[in-house]
């Protein structure tokens, strides 16, 4: 258990960056919002109950979001319902209304690039969510995702290729 | 790709970050839980439990089909299959009877053998070998 004052330090920093991390959360988790709640919240206990440490190699906002990734990935992975939920036909009532808006978003433009986002492969998913969305480097945002340099750089441009014509195909134009 | 498109495409996901910021959950009840995040354990439960029902129709499925199923030996020997009479010396028509392990699987052959040949030619994908039999059977 990591004391007081260091928790309630930890916590501020958190605090602050909190926004950031929950769409960091949703980019994990192709956008399921509540799976992404979940994925948040594991990664905030694990952190504030001294369960993750940084070694200070990077920064905090890295740290945590590799923390956050790590977590949504063994999630995915343990996660037997999530399973079923990804290749269960949809339901009769989503048939009927195929564009019924995500309650969770307000906005229908937003709604389309989450979409178009959440189609995307994974790595190229988070690439481009740490670049524009984040707006960190591809340097950071290698390290974040456990790659070299190289590798990000090229999810980077496929990506880029891959949510143009996702947006084409949803009529939005960027 | 140009930079104009990465513009707009740097936008649509800044207005993204702004509407999923207006409705992050909230910070504060997220982190003063000091237990465990909820364990998947609730949420596997009813599939767990369907998946035991699934498992018993199966296993009382499979018990009543074995029941059911004659001896493969008796199967075999039956008296009923009359492939014997196509034979006709070609040594052929033995093999088809000593790959057919029962009854119901010698029956379409009985049919096919019983019709016209266009019948042969229309339902069987091995039409030109078993057109060869039937030609040889029906000229003795």
């Amino acid at each position: 258990m990591v004391d007081e004052e260091a928790r309630a330090t930890l916590e501020r920093e958190l605090a602050a960056m909190h926004a950031a991390s929950f769409g960091w959360a949703l980019a994990c988790c192709r956008r399921d919002r509540e799976q992404a709640e979940d994925v948040l919240q594991q990664a905030y206990w694990k952190v504030l109950s001294g369960r993750a440490r940084s070694d200070g190699r990077s920064s905090l906002k890295t740290w945590f979001f590799g923390v956050v990734r790590l977590t949504a990935r063994e999630q995915h992975r343990t996660s037997v319902l999530g399973w079923l939920r990804r290749r269960e036909a949809p339901d009769a009532e989503e048939l009927a209304a195929p564009s019924r808006p995500d309650p969770a978003v307000a906005s229908e433009t937003a709604r389309a690039v989450g979409a178009a986002l959440a189609e995307l492969p994974e790595r190229q998913r988070e690439v481009l969510h740490l670049t524009f969305y984040e707006g960190l480097t591809i340097a950071e945002a290698a390290t974040i995702m456990g790659v070299a340099l190289g590798t990000a750089r090229q999810h980077y441009e496929r990506g880029k290729a891959s949510m143009y014509a996702a947006l084409d195909r949803r009529g939005v134009r960027a | 790709m140009s930079e104009a498109n990465d513009d707009h495409l740097r936008q649509a996901l800044q207005d993204l970050r702004a509407d999923d910021a207006s409705r992050a959950p909230d910070f504060r009840a997220m982190a003063d839980r000091r237990e465990p995040p909820r364990s998947l354990a609730p949420r596997v439960a009813p599939f767990v439990g369907s998946l035991a029902v699934a498992a018993a129709m199966l296993a009382v499925w499979v018990s009543q089909r074995e029941a059911a199923a004659p001896p493969p030996m008796a199967a075999a020997t039956s008296p009923a299959a009359p492939a014997a009479d196509l034979s006709g010396g070609s040594g052929l028509v033995p093999h088809v009877r000593a790959v057919a392990p029962s009854r119901d699987d010698v029956a379409p052959l009985d049919f096919l053998l019983g019709e016209a040949r266009g019948a042969l030619a229309s339902s069987s994908p091995h039409a030109s070998s078993l057109d060869f039999l039937v030609t040889k059977d029906l000229a003795r």
